[in-house]
């Protein structure tokens, strides 16, 4: 893991985006508050990489659209190299838009279907100014990297397969050189043996070229292999954020403990001996967010105290990070 | 699971008196394409026991959800579907549609992936989850409607009596998926074959799914064919496990004999290229290539463009069809590698 340099490559301070949800056609009552990211702060070094992990309606897409600045938040701070991006204006965004990208969960829906994937790439690089033929030399570079052929380059993402089209995802990505990658679910869409393949292209990109990733999942197997961090998301607000290791070995929020164990693991004799903790329901509408700390409705730990003050949120810089009254505690 | 019956452990001849409430042999499913004849699924054999699960695991292209589609007749026109399968001795293969229909929903359901689209946006969701009940038994619609009511209840759905007068769209997903569970038992059937259930839950609510089927079947003693691609859910729920790639069953056995050791070449790579929750792993083992699409007729082993260890056989692997090799307690591979066992004859076909 790298050493958290002065300044971060990435910072949230406490960014919050809400949407308004209009009401069913027939239904009374007026427009309703979504609080899709509530509060949401955490730094990323320059070559690590963080996961975001929750349940649907998380925040962890809204969160990485705005690190995109595919959404603009409505108050809190999004900083890039020290930057604040998030107010920024189309013409001013524009040098930051190059050094951060997007790969998305299914290349099919990412790609455009009537263009070959080597224009699909050459793209980005025709807006940044490049000419056509170091344009078409670049975009050969690039498919090289992430494992294709020059005879992919007249392919149209119909003729790809599932773990073709998401390396060109990739290729698009790294076209303009970019400091960081925001992943949302880039491997979800895969067939198994195919995604052990992506996963590990995304590592050795990452060795190769110092990228930083924020990769948002829901395959908590998959976000333990590619991620130094990780970051634990409910009903729009980090619960806990810690390193992978420590995450997954010493979890102190009870809706990690919780989440990670719903998710089976691959070997019987493990799976049977494992102490479950069981989460009954699906998460509170965000819409209405219980009061206190907002997973008390399905804790087992809940008090009186945690139905009525919210935790407090989470200190940026430090190591590990819990937003919970009563964490467990692990003998170090 | 040290008391499993040895008498139901697949590939094994079934011992006198204990004949398997599902029994398949070379069911096979062609579809007629502008790109030539697709096989989805080619002559896959396999039995399953009252109360037990089996896990037919797959990537795309596998022929896994074409081979659940033929075994409840729900296949287009399009489809060729060959071979038999038989429910408590009774063909379920080319039957006309009144035989069907006295399997359909009494002795077979089905769980489907996308509850969303298997539900009809129109009705209640009680009313349509004994739709099929209440024609065939006649009820009368106070009956159907505390029978839609006891079902959801039985699915764990709070409030049930309010929530059957839902429309789907007002359910979650997790609870849709437990509409269509409650569908599904609503003609008490034997078997329930399940089509990547969990798939598109999140993992609490997958949680919640799997811990539901299990009860149903310590409860009733329901068989259930789990068709999934994740080896962390076969874990958890399989007490048999199918193996299918390109159309091909290419390794069966019990659960703990596959898993503790995997005979066939993708069985292993399959399991070397999953992260873990549980440790860390410094570099995934990814298979190269990828799944085929549209499977043709193949003569050799399906898996052998990929497999890291055909070229050690030559072309035998591409051009030969591979022979059955039996591992640990009725476990079978289909290699060419002596490796994976002492060849042993295929089951004889038919009863």
């Amino acid at each position: 893991m790298a050493p958290e340099p002065a300044q971060p490559l990435l910072e949230l301070v406490d960014v919050h985006k809400q949407f308004t949800a209009r009401r069913a056609v027939f239904a009374s009552g007026g427009e309703q508050i979504v609080r899709a990211v509530d509060g949401v702060s955490f730094r990323l070094a320059r070559g690590e990489t963080l996961g975001l992990v929750g349940e649907t309606g998380c925040g962890k897409t809204t969160t990485g659209r705005l690190i995109t600045r595919l959404l603009t938040p409505d108050s809190g701070e999004v900083r890039f190299d020290g930057q604040d991006i998030g107010r920024l204006s189309k013409r001013e965004l524009k040098p930051f838009r190059t050094r951060i990208q997007m790969v998305f969960q299914d290349p099919l829906d990412s790609l455009n279907p009537r263009r070959d994937v080597g224009r699909t790439v050459a793209m980005p690089l025709r807006l940044l100014g490049h000419d056509a033929a170091s344009a078409v030399k670049r975009v050969e570079e690039l498919f090289e990297r992430v494992g294709l052929s020059r005879m992919h380059l007249s392919r149209f993402p119909h003729e790809l397969s599932g773990g073709q089209r998401q390396r060109v995802g990739i290729a698009r990505a790294l076209a303009t050189d970019p400091d960081l990658i925001v992943c949302d679910e880039p491997v979800s869409a895969l067939d198994v043996s195919v995604q052990a393949q992506v996963i590990n292209l995304l590592q050795d990109l990452q060795q190769q070229l110092g990228l930083a990733y924020v990769f948002i999942g829901h395959d908590l197997a998959v976000v333990r292999q590619i991620c130094d961090r990780i970051a634990v998301m409910y009903l729009g607000r980090i619960m806990e954020i810690a390193a992978r290791d420590a995450l997954y070995e010493r979890p102190q929020h009870p809706y990690t403990q919780a989440l990670l164990s719903a998710a089976p693991i691959p070997d019987p004799q493990l799976q049977q001996a494992r102490r479950r903790r069981k989460l009954t329901g699906e998460p509170p509408s965000p819409i209405d967010p219980p009061p206190g700390c907002r997973f008390h409705t399905r804790c087992w730990k809940a008090q009186e105290v945690c139905r009525v003050v919210e935790p407090p949120g989470l200190a940026v810089g430090e190591s590990v990070q819990v937003a919970c009254h009563f964490p467990e505690e692990h003998e170090s | 699971m040290t008391a499993r019956p040895s008498a139901s452990s697949p590939g094994a001849a079934p011992a006198a008196g204990a004949a398997p409430l599902l029994r398949v042999r070379d069911l096979t499913v062609s579809f007629t394409t502008a790109h030539g004849t697709v096989l989805a699924v080619d002559r896959v054999s396999f039995d399953l026991a009252s109360g037990r699960s089996l896990c037919v695991v797959g990537e795309s292209g596998s022929g896994k959800s074409a081979m659940s589609l033929a075994l409840l007749g729900l296949h287009d026109r399009n489809a060729r579907v060959h071979g038999d399968a038989w429910l408590d001795g009774q063909q379920l293969i080319g039957v006309d549609a009144k035989q069907r229909n006295a399997t359909r929903g009494t002795r077979i359901a089905m769980v489907f992936q996308d509850a969303l689209s298997a539900l009809h946006p129109y009705f209640p969701v009680g009313k349509q989850i004994v739709a099929g009940w209440r024609r065939r038994t006649g009820a009368s619609r106070q009956a159907a409607g505390a029978y839609a009511v006891e079902l959801l209840t039985r699915v764990g759905i709070p409030n049930a009596t309010e929530r059957a007068k839902s429309y789907p769209h007002q359910f979650s997903g997790g609870m849709r998926q437990r509409a269509m569970i409650a569908m599904a038992l609503s003609g008490e059937p034997d078997l329930i074959i399940a089509d990547e259930p969990t798939t598109a839950l999140d993992v609490t609510v997958q949680a919640q799914m799997l811990e539901l089927l299990q009860d149903l079947q310590r409860e009733r003693g329901t068989a259930l064919v789990f068709v999934t691609h994740d080896l962390a859910v076969v874990a958890e729920l399989a007490d048999e496990i199918m193996v299918m790639y390109g159309g091909r069953k290419v390794e069966l056995g019990s659960r703990d004999a596959i898993f503790a050791s995997p005979r066939h070449p993708y069985t292993r790579g399959l399991m070397d290229s999953v992260p873990r929750l549980d440790r860390p792993v410094a570099r995934l083992l990814a298979i190269p290539g990828s799944p085929p699409v549209l499977p043709g007729r193949i003569d050799g082993c399906p898996f052998a463009a990929r497999c890291p260890r055909a070229p050690e056989l030559g072309d035998r692997c591409a051009r030969e069809l591979p022979p059955r090799r039996a591992g640990l307690a009725g476990q079978s591979a289909f290699c060419h590698l002596p490796e994976a066992g002492p060849i042993v004859a295929e089951e004889a076909h038919g009863a």
